[in-house]
Parts: structure tokens; sequence; C-alpha cells
């Protein structure tokens, strides 16, 4: 049995000597979470305010003590609910009023601006730790410059890396398997190397597994497709490669570039955002 | 011997935690059945700015509107090791711990540690608990070797905690 | 030394009574200021007062709120599928991967086979967050020499 493995394996090396390439998919995982959908969004916004119906009054006499500053200023914030009046007609209702809330409603408390946003004039914004929360922008500039060679787009969605070969088809990279060198290197690390030479040696990467995710062409020429994610640092396209331009792309601008036969080979391997 | 430990245990009154409250009693309000509703405590929408500037949004008890971090998972080296700018931020500098680490860090840090171990030095009183030899021969290597990168799950077979049911 | 005695007395025959506004009147109960606590820090997770009136919804309420969860049920449906048909598809491919790698080049197979046990996911890949960081992405990466 051994023996004949060996045989055929001899035989089918020495027959035909198959052209094995490494390809890779090498992709950035989203920074922020995914834009929500209409439906997901509607969805979320109702059920938030289910919850805030039901929600238990705020215990105010636990966070803040009887006759603290912090009280005061609380207090003063707060809009009291319309309490009940003998002989008043209320058109929704009679109110129902415990602990300072209306208990057929959900309850609105407002918290005290704090008093560091009003005192900052003197203070450099970027140190002061007290400095209001202000968050960054979701896109950023490579969005709206539409820098496709830029790791900042598209911060939602995952994107791949591509390049474009002297033919003018963008595809994934490939590195083609070291056939003389004696012990033949798996296809993984072949790629990762492939990917330094490729793109200059200042790129940190983890690849997923040395097994590979999918397969390109036939038994004659095979690319073998390895999964790896980009941590930090920049792909730089090398001047002496064998590919002209690169780009990140996310699932759906791959399948405006490449083929229709090739992305639908590959589209199962792709993340959708 | 143990029961003397203990008593010197109590004796000392360690712990002062929990002191006895009685609480006047009040009567038991039944829930009839199918009546139950559960405990939605009141929440406030918070944003929490991590220490690199990005934003979550979270929910929280507390009456506050916007939280900031200044050290987290963000600029620890641990979770950030190809990076050369982190500016290290301590938040606990000059508390308790520091003050420990102070005076302790030669024991539990990893380079120099074979040298300064106390474990090493106190080979004397070896001789006078032998039985105490069994437990130092798992030493803090060991346990460094576990945290190492290329650590491997034992995978041995056997047996490993089966359940058994209660004879009854 | 009568004269002394007589003023000494005189208080006690006038009690005064002293108003203070605000003092209440009602007591609920003499607690002391340990009970007093505990029960504030009790009534923090206790409903009572707290709970707000029960949800009643019209039929016709009802009926959208039960429209509403119907359709997100089939949209989570829907995306569950998508999920597990993906990764189907992906199972069939590395499948069919290995197969080929297997009849090409039996050591390549043996090296894209072996076991990975112990692997780590890379801790510096983040979670997504709702807003981006300052410095979004670190270039300025130098591979550590060892």
């Amino acid at each position: 049995m051994r023996f004949q493995l060996l045989a055929s394996r001899g035989v089918a090396s020495a027959s035909k000597p198959a052209k094995i390439k490494a390809g890779l998919i090498l992709s950035r995982i989203p920074i922020v979470t995914p834009d929500l959908t209409t439906l997901e969004r509607q969805y979320y916004e109702y059920q938030s305010e289910l919850e805030r119906r039901l929600m238990w009054t705020f215990p105010q006499y636990f966070y803040f003590r009887k006759g603290t500053l912090a009280e005061k200023r609380f207090l003063a914030a707060q809009k009291g609910p319309v309490s009940k009046q003998p002989g008043v007609w209320f058109p929704k209702g009679v109110p129902d009023i415990k602990h300072n809330r209306e208990r057929s409603l959900k309850q609105e408390v407002s918290l005290p601006q704090s008093s560091s946003s009003e005192s900052n004039e003197g203070v450099s914004k970027k140190d002061d730790i007290s400095r209001p929360v202000v968050p960054n922008s979701r896109l950023t500039h490579a969005d709206e410059s539409n820098d496709v060679q830029s790791l900042e787009r598209k911060l939602s969605s995952t994107l791949y890396l591509l390049v474009k070969s002297g033919a003018g088809k963008w595809a994934f990279p490939s590195f083609p398997i070291a056939t003389e060198s004696a012990p033949k290197q798996p296809l993984h690390v072949t790629a990762e190397l492939g990917l330094r030479v490729l793109g200059g040696p200042n790129i940190n990467t983890w690849s997923v597994s040395s097994t590979p995710a999918g397969v390109l062409g036939d038994s004659q020429a095979a690319e073998f497709l390895i999964k790896s994610h980009i941590i930090s640092g920049r792909f730089e396209l090398q001047s002496k490669s064998q590919y002209d331009e690169f780009a990140w792309l996310t699932k759906n601008e791959i399948q405006q570039r490449v083929d229709n036969e090739y992305y639908q080979a590959l589209s199962c391997l792709l993340a959708d955002d | 011997m143990l029961s003397f430990l203990i008593a010197k245990r109590f004796a000392s009154g360690a712990y002062h935690g929990a002191t006895q409250v009685s609480i006047p009693k009040r009567p038991l309000k039944k829930i009839k059945l199918g009546k139950a509703r559960p405990a939605i405590y009141h929440k406030f929408d918070v944003q929490v700015e991590l220490s690199d500037g990005s934003v979550i949004t979270r929910r929280s008890q507390f009456p506050k509107a916007q939280i900031r971090l200044i050290q987290d998972q963000r600029n620890n080296p641990l979770w950030n090791q190809s990076r050369d700018d982190l500016v290290v931020v301590d938040a606990n500098a000059g508390g308790r711990l520091d003050k420990f680490k102070q005076k302790y860090d030669s024991v539990f840090s990893f380079e120099n540690a074979p040298s300064k171990q106390p474990a090493a030095e106190a080979k004397t009183p070896v001789q006078e608990k032998p039985e105490q030899q069994d437990d130092d021969e798992f030493g803090m290597d060991d346990y460094m070797s576990l945290l190492n990168d290329n650590a491997q799950q034992v995978q041995s077979g056997g047996k490993l905690a089966t359940k058994k049911r209660d004879k009854k | 030394m009568i004269s002394f005695r007589q003023a000494a007395l005189k208080p006690a025959r006038q009690p005064v009574l002293q108003f203070a506004r605000g003092k209440r009147t009602k007591t609920k109960g003499n607690l002391t200021p340990a009970v007093q606590r505990v029960v504030t820090q009790l009534s923090v997770m206790s409903a009572s007062r707290k709970q707000p009136k029960m949800l009643k919804l019209s039929r016709e309420d009802f009926i959208k709120h039960q429209t509403i969860q119907n359709c997100w049920a089939v949209h989570q449906k829907e995306l569950r599928e998508k999920r597990s048909e993906q990764l189907r598809l992906q199972y069939k491919s590395t499948e069919k991967a290995m197969e080929l790698l297997a009849q090409l080049d039996p050591t390549l197979f043996e090296a894209a086979n072996a076991s990975e046990a112990g692997k780590r996911f890379p801790l510096e890949l983040k979670v997504p967050t709702e807003y981006p960081p300052n410095q979004i992405w670190y270039h300025n990466y130098k591979p550590k020499s060892e």
C-alpha cells in the first residue's frame, strides 16, 4: 500500500509537473460597526422605546444624597410630570404619579450638563480629561477622495487586497511555489513571503490557517487561496513586480472589477460587509 | 493546631465587613401566579470613549451620559505588540497596587526572576520541611511557560471529571 | 434659698413648645441611620412604587406589535440561512481545494493538513466600535528583528 502510494506519487510528479500557485486573500477587518439597514434601525428604536416604557423609576435618592449640590443640580434639570388636580379634565387619562414619575409613560430623566464644559476656555482642549466626548466621523478623508489605496476607507466593511496585472486584469495576488528548493515550503508560507516581496517588509499579517480556503483552476494549473488578515503596517507595491496597481476593495467593488466567472468562484469566501 | 489557628483567626476579628443589621419586618407581598414581571432597572445611554478616541454606546444604571477611559485595551502594550508609538498611561499610579509592585516587583518580573527569586535563596529551610519540596518543583518558570504563545493544550485521553448521578 | 428653688422649678411648670418648620410629625418607625441606609439600598432593587403600569395594548396595537415581531423573525431567519449557506459553501470550497492538493502535491497537502493546535487569535485585531479612533490605522509598523 505504502509502496503503491509512493509509486503513484512518483508517476504523478514525473509525468506532468503541475503548476501550483499560492493565492492570498488579504483582508482588513471592519473598524466600525456595520451600518444598520432601515429595518434594523427602526426595529432597534421600537424595542428601545418599549424598554424605556417598562423601565422602573430612576431611584434618584440612591445616586444623589439629600441636601447635596449634585442633587440640587439634578432636580433643577428635571421637568416634572403633570400632577392630578381636582376638577380638571385630563384628556390622556388621569395622572398616576409615584416617585415623581407618570406611571403610564416612560420616564424622561435629563442629566445636568457637566460644569466643566463651560469652564474650559483656558485649558487646551486635547489634554483636558473632562472635555465632552465628541465622536469622530464614520466617513474618512479616504472616503471623500475615494482613495482606493488607503486602508482607512469604508471603515464599516471588510476590505480585500486586489492587484492589477500587466494585462489589465484585477485579481487576488498569487505567487508560484518555488519548485527548486528541496523542502517545499507550505502554501501559507509561500503566500506570506510573496506578500513581503510584493508589498514591502513593513506589514504585519496573520494567516488564518495553513489550509487553503479555496482553489481556482484545474489539475494543470491550480491556485490555492490562503486567507490572511492585515493587522498593521502598509502595503506599498514594489517597483519591480509583475503587477501595476493595487487597491483595497469591498465585495461589491470586487464584483465590478473582476470577471464574472472569477467572482462566482470566490464570492462565498468573501464577507458581505 | 488547626483549631488553634481558627481560634486565633476569629479572636483577631479580621473580617469587619458585615455588621448585623436587623431590618424591621414587613408583610410579604404576594405575587399571584402569572403576575410576576421582570426587573427592568432604569438605564441611561452612556457614550464611552476609549483611550484611542473610539466611541461606543452602552447602557448603564449610573446617571452619567459620558465616560472617558484613560487606560484600557487600546493602549495596553500587551494588546498592541506591534505598536511603538503608544503612551503608556497608568491610571492607578500611586495607588495601593503601585506601592505593592514597587516593593515586590522583582518577584513577578519575567526577566530577572530566576536571579532574585526568593525560592532560590530559601533553600536552607528545605531540610527542615522536606514535605514542601514537592510544591517547589512546579516553580515560577512553569507558570511562565503556560503564558507563552506556543503553549499547547494538553490533549491526553483519559477520564476527565465525569459526571456522576447522585445515589438516591 | 427659697427663691432659688422657685426659679429652678419654673421651667418645669411651663413647658415651652418649639415649632420647627418641615419637621416630620409622622415617623416611619424610628430607624437608625445604619438601618435606614440598608433600607434605601434594598429599595433600589425592589419593584415597589417603582414599577410602571402594565402595557395594555389595544387590539390594533397588538396586531401591529405582532407584525413587527414576525417581520424581525423573518429577517433574522433570512440572515441565518444566508450565513449557514455561506458556511456550507466555504466548507465545500476548502474540501475541494484539499482534494485537489492531495492529488497534485502530497507534500504540500501534508503541510496544509498539519495540526494547528495552540494557534491563537491575534490580540491586536480589535472589536469594531461605533465611531472610529483618532488614529485609524497604524502605518509605521516595523518588523521586530529577533
